[in-house]
C-alpha cells in the first residue's frame, strides 16, 4: 500500500518536479480524474488516453495552484473538465436540436435509486446525446453556470439552459422507466 | 416515498466518484520532463569512453616498438650464431631482419673488431654461446678483452648496463642463464633504444682511443642516426567518419482487435520513407583480416502523414431564434426557445513528415581481405539502441491528428541488428569505403500494451572515410 501524502506535500513536491511527489498525485487521484474523464468521454478508452494529458497538464502547471482560491480537487477537475470540452470541440458532434421540455414537479423514491451502482447511474447519464450529456455533467454534477458553460463550450447562455432542460427530462424518462422495471432494482 | 431533487440526489451520488485504474501503467506511460535528459548524459559517457580509447592508444606506442624491437634483435642474434657455426639458411631473412640492418651492421663491426683483438676470447665465447644457445654480441666482458682496458670503459658500460631507462633489456637477464652472453643488457640492446646513446658511446671510445674499432662503430652508428628507426607494427586502431541512406519497411502488426478503425486508419495515412544515419567509429584490427568496431550513430527514420480531418463545429446567427409553434386546445401558443445552431464542417487536407529518431552503439565484428590498395570486408553489428521516440504528428485514437503521445511512443532501450559487405580504397593513412548494407530494429517502437506493434527493417547503404592513426 502507497503512502498517503497531504495535499500541501503533494503540491510543494510537484513543484520540484520530484518523482516521489509526482508518483503520489497519480496514485491518490487519478481515479477521481479518470471517473470525469468517463463521465464527459463516454468511452473508456478514450477516457484513458485524455487522463494521461490531464494528469500531464495538472503536473505542468502545479506552480500556478493558489489554496487561498479553492480547494485542489476543484482545481484540478476544472483543468480535467476544459481538457475534456477541448476534446470533444474537435470531435464530430452534431448537435440536433431537440423539442423542449416543460418543467415539471418530479417524484423519484431515492431507496430504490440507491440500490444502483454509481457506475450504473453514470452509464445512464452517458446515453444523453452529444450537447447535452456535457451541459448535464458542468450544470449538475460539476456545479458550472450557465454564463461559464456557454463560455467553456462556446454556445449561447440560452442555448446551455434549453440544452439542461432537455437533458434533465430525458435523464427523467429513463429513470421512470427503469423504475418501471422491477428487475431494475436489482442490478447493484 | 417523498419529493426530491433528482439532480441534488444524483450530484451527491456522482461528483467525487472515482473510477479504479491501473496507476502503475498510468505512471509508466506518463512522459515527465526530467526523463528527457538521458541521451545527452549517454553522450558524455560515450565522447569519454571514445577519448580515453584515443588517449590509450597514443600513450603505449613506444613501449610496445621497444619490446619489437628488443624481440628483433634475439632473433637475429640467433640467425648470427648459426651463421657462425655453418647453419645460417637464406629462408631465415625474414622481414623483421631487414628492418634491423643498421644494428647488424654494429654488430658485425663489434664481432669483427673483438676477433681481430683477441681470437682467443671470440674461441672462448663461441664456446660459451654454444652451450648457451645465446647470440655472440658484445657485453662487458668481451668490450673488457680489447686491447684498451680502461676502467672508466668498462664502469660507463656497466653504468648502461643497470640504467633504468633499458628496463627492457635486464627483464632478459633472469631467462638468459650463465656466460658471456648472460647479460643480454648489451651494448647493441641498448643502442637499439637510442642511437643518441649509442653516439655517446662511440665518442666516449673515441676519447680512450679504442683504435680502428671506434671508428669503424662510428660509421656504424651515422648509418643509425641517417637511417630509419627500424618500421614498427602499423598501428592497429583508425577512426571513421560514416552517413548511411536506407530505403525503410514498416511493419505494422495489430496485437488489440479494438484498435482495428486505428490501425486501418494508420496504414491509409502514414507512409514511411527514408532513412539517414550518421556516424563515428574507432576500429582496431586485431590481425590483417580480423576486426572489432564501436561508436556512436544517429538515425532518423522518416515518414509522411497524410491527413483529411473533418471538423465540425456548431454556431450560433443572431437575430434567429428556434420560434416553436405548439397548437393547444385550437390556440397557437409561439414560444421563442433560444437561438438556432448551425453546423459548420470544415475539412482539412494537409501532409506532414514526421520522424523515429534513433541513438545507436554498434559492437560490430569484422572480415576484411585486401589486395593492393582495395579491400574487401563483411561486418556484423549488433546494435545497443536508444529510441527517442516519436516526433511529429499522427492520428489518434479520436481520430484527430496528434502531436507526440507517450502512450503510443516512448523512449525505450532496445536491440537491433546490421550486416555490412563493403569495398574500401586505400589512400595512405585515408580510406574510403562504400558498403552495402541491411538492418533490422529487434523491437517495437510503440509502447508495450498499446496494442499495435511497429517494427521496422531497412536496406541501403553506407559510405565513409576512414583516418588511420600514427
Amino acid at each position: 500500500m502507497a503512502k498517503k501524502y497531504d495535499i500541501q506535500e503533494i503540491v510543494a513536491g510537484c513543484c520540484k518536479q520530484q518523482a516521489k511527489y509526482q508518483r503520489a498525485f497519480v496514485d491518490q487521484y487519478s481515479d477521481l480524474l479518470y471517473a470525469i474523464c468517463i463521465r464527459y468521454m463516454r468511452d473508456r478508452s478514450f477516457a484513458k488516453d485524455l487522463l494521461q494529458e490531464c494528469l500531464m497538464r495538472v503536473l505542468k502547471n502545479i506552480e500556478k495552484f493558489d489554496a487561498e482560491l479553492g480547494s485542489f480537487e476543484g482545481w484540478i477537475s476544472t483543468i480535467t473538465i476544459r481538457q475534456c470540452l477541448k476534446k470533444i470541440d474537435k470531435k464530430k458532434i452534431h448537435v440536433i436540436p431537440l423539442e423542449p421540455s416543460q418543467e415539471m414537479d418530479y417524484s423519484f423514491n431515492p431507496t430504490v435509486l440507491d440500490t444502483i451502482n454509481t457506475k450504473v447511474l453514470i452509464d445512464i447519464i452517458n446515453t444523453l446525446p452529444d450537447g447535452y450529456r456535457e451541459v448535464f455533467n458542468m450544470a449538475v454534477i460539476d456545479g458550472f453556470s450557465h454564463e461559464e458553460i456557454g463560455r467553456q463550450m462556446g454556445i449561447k447562455e440560452a442555448s446551455s439552459r434549453s440544452r439542461l432542460s432537455r437533458a434533465k427530462a430525458m435523464l427523467r424518462e429513463k429513470i421512470t422507466e427503469l423504475q418501471n422495471q422491477e428487475s431494475w432494482v436489482n442490478t447493484a | 416515498m417523498g419529493k426530491y431533487s433528482l439532480e441534488e440526489y444524483l450530484k451527491g451520488r456522482i461528483r467525487g466518484h472515482r473510477e479504479d485504474i491501473d496507476t502503475d501503467e498510468l505512471w509508466k506511460a506518463l512522459d515527465l520532463e526530467p526523463k528527457k535528459k538521458k541521451p545527452w548524459w549517454i553522450l558524455g559517457a560515450v565522447l569519454l569512453l571514445l577519448a580515453t580509447c584515443i588517449g590509450v592508444q597514443q600513450y603505449p606506442t613506444k613501449s610496445r616498438n621497444y619490446s619489437q624491437i628488443e624481440n628483433s634483435i634475439e632473433k637475429k642474434s640467433d640467425i648470427e650464431q648459426k651463421n657462425n657455426i655453418g647453419q645460417h639458411k637464406e629462408s631465415q631473412k625474414t622481414s623483421e631482419t631487414t628492418s634491423l640492418e643498421p644494428l647488424k651492421k654494429v654488430e658485425k663491426i663489434a664481432e669483427n673488431t673483438t676477433s681481430q683483438s683477441s681470437n682467443n676470447s671470440l674461441e672462448q665465447a663461441q664456446n660459451t654461446n654454444k652451450k648457451a644457445t645465446k647470440p655472440a654480441v658484445i657485453t662487458e666482458e668481451s668490450v673488457g678483452n680489447y686491447p684498451v682496458r680502461h676502467e672508466q670503459v668498462k664502469s660507463k658500460l656497466e653504468e648502461l648496463a643497470t640504467d633504468k631507462v633499458y628496463k627492457p633489456a635486464l627483464t632478459n637477464e633472469k631467462k638468459s642463464g650463465e656466460g658471456v652472453v648472460g647479460k643480454p643488457s648489451t651494448l647493441i640492446n641498448q643502442a637499439a633504444y637510442n642511437p643518441i646513446k649509442i653516439a655517446w658511446l662511440t665518442s666516449l671510445l673515441n676519447v680512450f682511443n679504442i683504435d680502428q674499432r671506434s671508428i669503424k662503430m662510428q660509421e656504424a652508428t651515422e648509418t643509425i642516426k641517417h637511417e630509419n628507426p627500424p618500421s614498427d607494427k602499423q598501428n592497429p586502431w583508425s577512426i571513421a567518419g560514416v552517413g548511411g541512406l536506407y530505403y525503410v519497411d514498416r511493419e505494422l502488426n495489430l496485437t488489440n482487435d479494438n484498435l482495428a478503425e486505428h490501425f486501418g486508419i494508420r496504414n491509409r495515412t502514414e507512409t514511411s520513407l527514408e532513412s539517414i544515419m550518421l556516424g563515428v567509429n574507432i576500429r582496431y584490427e586485431i590481425n590483417d583480416h580480423w576486426y572489432i568496431k564501436s561508436g556512436l550513430e544517429f538515425q532518423s527514420i522518416n515518414e509522411r502523414f497524410n491527413v483529411q480531418i473533418t471538423n465540425d463545429s456548431t454556431f450560433f446567427k443572431d437575430n434567429e431564434p428556434i420560434i416553436l409553434l405548439v397548437e393547444e386546445t385550437g390556440d397557437t401558443i409561439i414560444q421563442d426557445i433560444g437561438l438556432a445552431e448551425f453546423l459548420n464542417s470544415r475539412t482539412e487536407i494537409w501532409e506532414h513528415y514526421n520522424n523515429h529518431r534513433f541513438i545507436n552503439v554498434p559492437l560490430s565484428l569484422g572480415f576484411k581481405s585486401s589486395k593492393n590498395a582495395w579491400s574487401f570486408f563483411a561486418e556484423a553489428s549488433p546494435l545497443i539502441s536508444y529510441y527517442q521516440g516519436f516526433h511529429g504528428r499522427m492520428i489518434n485514437l479520436d481520430g484527430d491528428a496528434t502531436t507526440r503521445n507517450p502512450a503510443y511512443f516512448n523512449n525505450k532501450w532496445g536491440l537491433g541488428l546490421r550486416l555490412n559487405l563493403g569495398v574500401s580504397y586505400q589512400l595512405k593513412q585515408w580510406n574510403v569505403f562504400v558498403a552495402p548494407s541491411a538492418q533490422q530494429y529487434l523491437f517495437s517502437v510503440s509502447q508495450d500494451g498499446f496494442g499495435i506493434d511497429q517494427n521496422y527493417r531497412m536496406i541501403g547503404g553506407n559510405i565513409g572515410l576512414r583516418y588511420k592513426l600514427n
